[in-house]
This record gives C-alpha cells, structure tokens and sequence, in this order.
C-alpha cells in the first residue's frame, strides 16, 4: 500500500505553477512614447498594467549624450511611478525602467522620446 | 525558462493543497463516517495515518514556502543568496512587499495550525479539533492567491479574481488533496483493517464533496480564464489559450472517472456492503481505489500543463495567431435579407438538433445494445444532415482570416505613429491609392484591377490585423508584399494612418454634432495645472475637450478657463498661447494628426475643437465658424448631454475600436 500511496501522491508532487505568471507591462508613459514634445518636461510619469512594489521598482532618464537628468527621487503609487528631470534642450532622451509587479515577476523596458520641434 | 523557482513553487503548492485535502476529508469525510460506525481500532489507526500525511505536508510546506522566499529575493535584487541576508534584503522583501505580507501571514497560520493538530487525539471520534485544523489548512492554501497574478489585478476586478482563485484552490485541495486519503482508506477496507461500511460512507460523502467542488473548479475556473485569456482568439491563437485548453480536456477525463466512481462503482459498493459479503478481490473497492490512481494520473497531466501555464505570458499581452481561413463577421447583420435568412437557418438548426438530441436519449434508456445503436445513429445522421444542409447559410456570418487578423497593433494609435504612417503613405503608397487614398493615384491608373478605396466602407469591416496582413504579404495579382520596403513598426504605422484617414472624413460630415459611432482618438498625454495628468486612456470620468489653440485663439482659452465640471479641457498649442487653467499637452505629432483629421494643415488647423468620450472615441469635431456654434455654453451643455447619453459608441470595426 506504500507504493500505491507514493504514486497517489507523486501526481501532486508534480504540482506546477498554480497562477499565471502575469507581468507588468507599460500601459501608458507621460511623454508618450515615441512621441516629440516642443518644450522639456518636468517629469517622467511611466504607468503600468498592474500594482508595483516601491521597494523593487526603478526608472532612470539619460539624454542623447548619456548623462542622467533624473533625479533620482523615484515616486511609486499604485501602478504608477514618476521621477522629476532637469532637462535641457532639444535632443532625444532615454527612458529605461524595471518594476517589481506585486505578483512578483520583474519586466523591464526602455523607450526614447524627443524635444524639439 | 525559470526552472528552480517553478519546482519550488510546484513543491509548494502540492504540500499545502495536499495539506488541506488531507484535514477536510478528515473533518468532513471520513469523520463522521467513523462517528455513525464506530470502529474504534481502524478509526484510530487510520486517524493517525492521516495526521502523519499532514504534519509531512506542513513540514514540507514549510521548507519550500522559505526556499521560495530566499529564491525569490535573489531574483528581484539580483544578489547572491548570502548577500540577501547580509544587505537586509530579504527583510525589505518580508516587511516592504505584498508576497512578503502573505508570507508572514501564512507563517502565522501555519503556526496555528501545528497547534491545532497538536491538539487533535487519534483516538478520540470528535469533529470539532479536526474542523478547526481544517479552516486554519484551507487558509493556509487559499492565501496563496496573494502570491500569484490575482494579487496584481486592479479595481472589483482584482477583488473578484482573488475570491474565484482562493475558491479554485479551495475546491481543488478538497478534491485533489482528497483522492490520496481516499484511496488508503478503501485499501485499508479491502484488508479489512476498517469495516466496509465506514468505507462506504465516506465513499459516499466524498462522492458529494467531489461534485460540489468539480462544480466550484469549472465555475471559478472560467472566471480565471476570462480574465487571464481574455477572448476567444486569445484561447486558440496564444500558447497559454492551448494549454488552457489541454488542462480543460485533461479535467473533463478526471470529471468523467469521478462519474464513473459515482454512478457506476459506489452503488455497486453500497450494494456489496448491504449484502454483507466480504468484499472479494476485483469487486468495488479494488475498482474504486484503481480509479482513484488513474484520475490521480491524470492529475499529474493537469498540473504539468499547469506548471507550463505558469511560465507562458497570459494570452492578454500576446499577438494570438489565428489559425483559421475564415472567422466570424456580425457584417451580414447590417443588410435586413441576409440577416433573415440566417436568423431562419439558425432556426433550422435548432428545430433540427432537438430530434437528435430527443433520438439519444431515448437510445441511452433503451435496454437493447442494437436499439440503443440504431438510435444514436439515426441522432448522428440527422444532425450532420441538418448542419450540412444550412453550412452555406452560416458562411454568410464569416469572412476570409489571415493570421494576424486578431493582432492589435503595438503602436496603441500613437498620435507620432499617424504621423509616421502618413509620410510612409505618401512614399510607398500614394503613388496607386492616391494622396488622400481615394484609389485615384496617377500609377494606379494603369492597374488592370482599379486600386482599393482606402476611405470607403468596406475599410471598416476589416481587422487592424487584416489590413496588417494585407501590407506585409499582399494581395495576389493586385499588390506587392511590403514586408521588405518597410519594417514591422512601419506597416503598423500605416495602418494606423489609415484609420485616421478614414475617420476624418466621417467626422467633417457630422458637422460639430455629436455622432454615436466612435472614432479612436490618437493617444495623448497632457499635464493639468495641479501637476497632474490625463490621457486617452484615463480621463477620470470627465469627457475630454481637445482645443487646438494658437496666437488667435486667446479668447477661446481664456473662456475656457471658466471651467465646466463635466470637461477636461487640454489645450494643444500650435503658437504663442498661455493655457492658465486647462491642461496642456506640446505633442508636436498629436497637433499634426489632428490637424489631419480635420482635413488640414497644421498651420490652418488653429481653433479645431474635439471633444472625447470616456471611452476614448472622438464623439464630435468643431471648427470656428461652424455651426451649432460650441462657443454657446448652451450648445456645449447640449454636447456634453448628447455624449452622456450614449457613452458607449457603436464599433464600428471588429479590432478598431479596441478597449486599448
């Protein structure tokens, strides 16, 4: 009866991933992505498909030369998160992000847009 | 592929659901059963069976639920596993997170619950130890909910999704996590180390706590699969829609041993016992306990799937791949002949079945194999005549599909994507269909075949993935594949100027009224004057008013300012103009594409006013000089009504108007 017992249980022993594993993804970014915006914003607000961990989420801006121009302060609230910048000029800025989902799975994205007419 | 963490995890589930299923049958199977028989000697000794099975299972539980966090936090920080310890991650990860707060939470539980099984005697026959441990274990396993994608998801929604997943995990440790108890208490019977009778009761009891919780597992399992899977091509067209599929099939061969073991081998069973034989070899119980193996088997298929299903993106935020040459059109719903002739075949079909479905059952009562044969064939014979004979009828309703017929485009109708699409138009397109892509282009004169009409009707009974699959591969003898003059981004940008294109001309014909048919409005973004923002997508409850504005508009924008509570006025500015108290966006692209669905020049698009549903859909398009005049706060307040009236427009394509 042992054995029949441990083939009983092995099935569940086999027990996959109960849930989907769902992923945050960008829903929506302020400056949209890929857009051309005629003056510098003063932040980057990035929002996701689901609820981010603060603890675990970050985002950066870097402009065309590389150099950061966030300031580091990254706010998280709910599936949003924004970071204030101090751009200057025309020119073409980096957006890179990795979010904590609060199911756990971390994504992560980067997308560009442009100042200037 | 995440191996290590989907073995953890798997080790995890199946300890706690087995866990749980362990202490319910005992509380609710085989308890009672042992109550109303009183067999002391077996009662006790398989009492003890069963709580060695679950104090197994807490331990294990409890070793891979700590290996699951210390691997969880490697992989989110990044870190080694001694630095996670060392830099106070892990701590970050228990205290800061919302895996971490279910974590403790559970720990708390299964704290409770080493107590309450502590406390619970084998030898004595009482429910009420046992109710208790089975409450703190059925916790325990449905607060994994918090742990997965239910926890993620927002609003009533999110709400709803965690109680039908809780309930999923709830119904499955009552099954699943019941068979194995199951099957050593019939065996133990066979050995008569137990008195059948207690194995007939329980048989019984279980046999109803099966189908209650098969009834829980289809029901909170569509309500997962909804939400996850999220349509009809995602189900058939994405490799989470396959698997999804696979683990229904595989459930519906567990479900019909379960009716099996139900309507055949228990009778028989209370039969065998009410005769008072000594149940022999090869008789109900051996058959019972076989069939509790075989649907164990095919539970390690469900959950192999299951772990695959884990690792897959849910088919919501996956391109699905349609595997048909045609799907299904509500097109011939417009044309009043069409739609009766397949209203009148759906009845045929309806009049048709009921026979074939009359025809077996009576075959399924009748005594006789032949009978019962010649009936079921005679059902068989007629419905396929039935369908064969309206099939072409049904084709009305389905038009020619191509793969990429339910994609959605990636760009999200990006006011920068019309932009781009309109110049790659102009260069690889025009030249056939025409600057405005009437059809009339100056080479397209030459075409044996006169070139589409890209602003006509027919453009909105096509798919965005359609028109994608037409730019990328062609369409034989009439036009050349694109997929190698322009990259995949590209042809999606077309598309979406095609959209606007062919909206621009409805919009103009409507004249400043509110239409009832929505017409996407491209993305944008704008920042209010209290630091917030509002976009296509969340414009929080108000209805959006779009205004184009430059040096001559001051006066426009500065009555604006005298703010209308149902609106959100964003100023789009195309010159000098200060935007005080309405929102702003300096979207250079979204000034051009709307300038576009004006039919005009940027520069002599000034003062073009939209107003936007909370759905996202242009409603009504204004320039000065038009006329209702919208400058009236009456006739906007009239607008505003007409909008509120019927928030939700008609689609007017099958993908066009997509959620988002």
């Amino acid at each position: 009866m042992e054995r029949r017992a441990f083939i009983a249980i092995l099935p569940l022993l086999l027990l996959g991933v109960w849930e989907a594993m769902a992923h945050a993804y960008l829903d929506h970014a302020s400056p949209l992505v890929g857009s051309t915006v005629a003056t510098a914003p003063s932040q980057v607000t990035l929002s996701f498909t689901q609820q981010l961990e603060p603890s675990f989420s970050t985002m950066s801006v870097t402009n065309s030369s590389g150099q950061r121009v966030d300031s580091g302060r990254v706010s998280v609230s709910g599936n949003t998160m924004r970071v204030p910048i101090r751009a200057t000029g025309a020119g073409t800025y980096r957006v890179t992000w990795r979010v904590l989902s609060v199911d756990t799975h971390t994504t992560q994205g980067s997308f560009s847009f442009r100042v200037g007419r | 592929m995440n191996y290590p963490l989907i073995w953890i995890r798997a080790v995890h589930f199946a300890a706690a659901l087995l866990l749980a299923g362990a202490i319910i049958f005992g509380a609710v199977v085989v308890g009672p059963a042992l109550r109303r028989r009183d067999d002391l000697v077996g009662g006790a000794a398989f009492r003890v069976q069963l709580l060695r099975i679950a104090w197994g299972d807490l331990a294990v539980a409890l070793v891979s639920g700590a290996a699951w966090l210390v691997l969880l936090a490697t992989q989110i920080s990044e870190h080694t596993p001694a630095e996670i310890f060392s830099s106070g991650i892990l701590w970050t990860v228990l205290l800061h997170t919302t895996f971490g707060h279910d974590w403790l939470a559970r720990l708390v539980l299964a704290s409770l619950l080493a107590a309450a099984l502590c406390w619970i005697s084998p030898k004595h026959a009482g429910l009420s130890r046992w109710a208790i441990a089975a409450l703190l274990a059925t916790a325990f396993a449905a607060a994994l909910v918090q742990s997965g994608h239910a926890a993620a998801t927002a609003g009533w929604l999110g709400t709803f999704h965690r109680a039908a997943d809780g309930l999923h995990l709830i119904a499955a440790s009552a099954w699943l996590g019941g068979l194995l108890p199951l099957a050593l208490l019939l065996a133990a019977a066979r050995r008569e180390r137990i008195s059948p009778a207690v194995a007939r009761d329980s048989t019984l009891r279980f046999s109803t706590l099966g189908v209650t919780s098969v009834g829980m597992l289809i029901a909170t399992g569509i309500v997962n699969g909804w939400i996850l899977a999220g349509s009809v091509p995602a189900l058939i067209g994405t490799d989470y829609g396959r698997l999804l599929l696979v683990k229904v099939v595989l459930f519906l061969a567990m479900v019909v041993i379960a009716a099996v073991n139900r309507l055949r081998l228990t009778p028989r069973l209370v039969r065998e016992v009410a005769a008072a034989n000594a149940p022999a070899k090869g008789d109900a119980l051996g058959a019972l306990v076989r069939n509790s193996v075989v649907e164990s088997t095919f539970g390690v298929a469900i959950l192999v799937v299951v772990g695959a299903l884990g690792v897959t993106p849910p088919g919501l935020h996956v391109q699905p791949s349609w595997p048909f040459a045609v799907r299904y059109s509500d097109a011939v719903f417009g044309d009043p002949e069409l739609r009766a002739k397949l209203v009148s075949a759906l009845w045929v079909i309806g009049g048709g079945l009921l026979p074939s479905v009359l025809l077996i059952v009576i075959g399924a009562m009748a005594r006789r194999l032949r009978w019962r044969l010649m009936a079921w064939l005679m059902a068989a014979a007629g419905a396929v005549a039935c369908v064969a004979y309206v099939a072409p009828t049904l084709s009305l309703a389905t038009v020619e599909a191509y793969p990429t017929s339910f994609y959605v485009p990636p760009t999200g109708y990006s006011a920068s994507s019309i932009v781009q699409g309109a110049n790659l138009f102009a260069t690889h397109c025009a030249s056939c269909h025409g600057r405005q892509g009437h059809g009339d282009g100056p080479a397209g004169r030459f075409l044996r075949l006169p070139p589409s009409d890209l602003t006509a009707d027919h453009v909105y009974g096509h798919t965005d993935g359609d028109l994608y699959w037409w730019i990328t591969n062609g369409i034989r003898d009439v036009m050349p594949p694109f997929d190698g003059a322009l990259d995949e981004e590209a042809r999606w940008n077309v598309v979406d100027f095609l959209r606007a294109n062919a909206d621009a001309a409805r919009l103009a014909r409507a004249s400043g009224n509110v239409t009832d048919v929505g017409y996407r409005a491209p993305d944008f973004s704008a920042t209010c004057p209290d630091g917030s923002t509002v976009s296509r997508d969340d414009l929080r409850g108000h209805i959006g008013h779009l205004v184009v504005a430059g040096r001559d508009s001051a006066e426009r924008v500065a009555q604006l300012a005298t703010h209308n509570r149902d609106l959100v006025t964003v100023v789009i500015p195309v010159g000098d103009v200060a935007t005080e108290a309405a929102c702003r966006t300096d979207d250079v692209e979204l000034a051009k594409s709307l300038a576009m669905l004006r039919g005009k020049d940027v520069g002599q698009s000034e003062g073009t006013e939209f107003l936007v549903d909370a759905s996202g859909a242009l409603r009504a398009m204004w320039a000065p000089g038009g006329k209702p005049d919208w400058r009236d706060a009456d006739v906007m307040q009239r607008e505003i009504a007409a909008i509120r009236s019927s928030p939700s427009p008609t689609r007017i394509t099958g993908s066009h108007f997509h959620g988002r």
